[in-house]
């Protein structure tokens, strides 16, 4: 289970491209594999890119799209869970 | 039927700028100015006379960075307005805008070409002297894969990258990438004084190496241009006529390769300035300067039988064209430049 506080970093490997304001696309260049991010998936992407914790990325995720504290969160964890699974992200606590 | 495969009919390039935002030493292009961008009227010009006698199989852009040509979109029009497919080379920097800029004629894009000079970040930055060049031509990929845009990449084969052939072929195919195309490095004075050019010995074990990459991978992989053929009056696709230059000021030259060559005589290889000329009289000198190619060559091999450097495709056309003097031995290691070809060369030639 992710703690609050837990700060998630991209992986150092990542190559991130935005497509437009909704689309964006990452390549692991470890594994060569690309993946595609929906318009939530990007922007909680560009907020793991500012190395805010994860209270602090659902609390933006509520604001952006007008969700519940019970409904950010849970789409939180299961997106970082599988950013996780693929090794996309790499997990500290914030200080 | 798929469009990409085996274009029917003749190439055109289009060198469409000199300038370029890289600097890289082993690059074939001079980077003296003065700077010019291929005015648009030319590209209609020839693709309207060139169609009018000849098929026109594919339009490719190059340069310089072709993408920084201030109207790179309304050109990519033009060309798709004549009904052709279109490729062009890039390095990729300025991708993510350029793709924005096209997007509406990705349809009729035939290939990227990504300049990757190497299959790691390290090799590839510094090849290009350009820190971060090769993460942005991941994300410009990365582009390409998701729009479906099909890519091919293109490595320049220099002493510093040579050990990572297969593992540029691998990265291609996992990259999902179209094609790879392999080419020499050109003996430039620049590159040659870098230490980047491969001897004769070591360029035919790159082209064996290559070859058995082409044996295992099912991805296209090509040795584009110079290459070493034991044929003595071998034609490449510009002495075919298959393939027509014109350089960024609006000149028919001899050859992509000759065009702007760094360090080399200028103009040597200009044929008909197209902003005079039409398109049918300029394609008539280029069929006479290729018979006078054919004729010295004939004279040459009658006088002195071929140095292994000589045996390399583009050799005769840079020694023709005064673009590096100098040039019968310069593959060949040092201490065999000054002396007469050792028993092992000639049995290498027989």
């Amino acid at each position: 289970m992710l703690a609050p506080e837990t700060v998630l970093h991209p992986h150092p490997s990542l190559v991130f491209t935005q497509l437009d304001d909704t689309e964006a696309v990452l390549l692991h260049l470890d594994t060569k594999r690309y993946y595609t991010l929906n318009e939530t998936g990007t922007r909680i992407w560009e907020l793991l890119q500012q190395s805010r914790s994860a209270q602090e990325i659902a609390l933006a995720l509520q604001d952006n799209y007008a969700l519940t504290d019970e409904e950010a969160l849970p789409l939180l964890l299961a997106f970082v869970d599988e950013l996780q699974q693929e090794g996309l992200v790499q997990q500290s606590s914030a200080p | 039927m798929d469009q990409r495969t085996i274009p029917r009919g003749v190439k055109l390039i289009f060198e469409l700028t000199n300038r370029c935002n890289f600097s890289c030493v082993h690059c074939i292009r001079s980077e003296d100015g003065p700077y010019h961008d291929l005015p648009m009227t030319i590209v209609n010009k020839v693709l309207t006379e060139a169609q009018a006698y000849q098929p026109v199989g594919l339009v490719a852009f190059t340069g310089g960075e072709p993408t920084l040509h201030p109207q790179f979109a309304e050109i990519v029009e033009l060309v798709t307005t004549h009904g052709y497919r279109f490729t062009f080379v890039t390095n990729g920097w300025n991708f993510p805008q350029t793709f924005t800029k096209i997007q509406a004629w990705k349809n009729s894009i035939e290939s990227v070409s990504f300049s990757l000079d190497g299959s790691s970040e390290a090799t590839h930055d510094t090849l290009r002297r350009q820190p971060g060049s090769f993460r942005r031509l991941m994300q410009a990929i990365s582009l390409c894969h998701v729009q479906g845009v099909p890519v091919q990449l293109n490595m320049v084969v220099t002493r510093a990258n040579r050990d990572e052939l297969e593992a540029m072929a691998i990265l291609a195919g996992r990259l999902g990438c179209a094609a790879l195309g392999y080419g020499h490095c050109q003996p430039t004075p620049d590159a040659l004084a870098a230490d980047l050019v491969l001897n004769a010995r070591e360029r035919r074990e790159v082209e064996t190496n290559i070859a058995a990459l082409q044996r295992m991978l099912t991805m296209p992989i090509v040795l584009a241009g110079d290459h070493y053929t034991s044929a003595r009056f071998s034609q490449c696709p510009q002495l075919q006529m298959q393939e027509f230059n014109i350089d960024y000021r609006g000149y028919l030259t001899a050859c992509c390769t000759l065009s702007n060559y760094r360090g080399g005589t200028t103009d040597t290889d200009v044929l008909a300035d197209l902003h005079s000329v039409s398109v049918v009289e300029a394609h008539r000198r280029l069929i006479t300067k290729i018979a006078q190619l054919n004729l010295e060559k004939l004279e040459r091999l009658t006088t002195n039988a071929p140095t292994e450097t000589e045996q390399f495709l583009c050799t005769h056309c840079l020694l023709h064209y005064q673009k590096v003097p100098q040039l019968a031995h310069i593959l060949e290691p040092p201490a065999r430049r000054s002396i007469a070809p050792t028993e092992e060369a000639s049995h290498a030639r027989a």
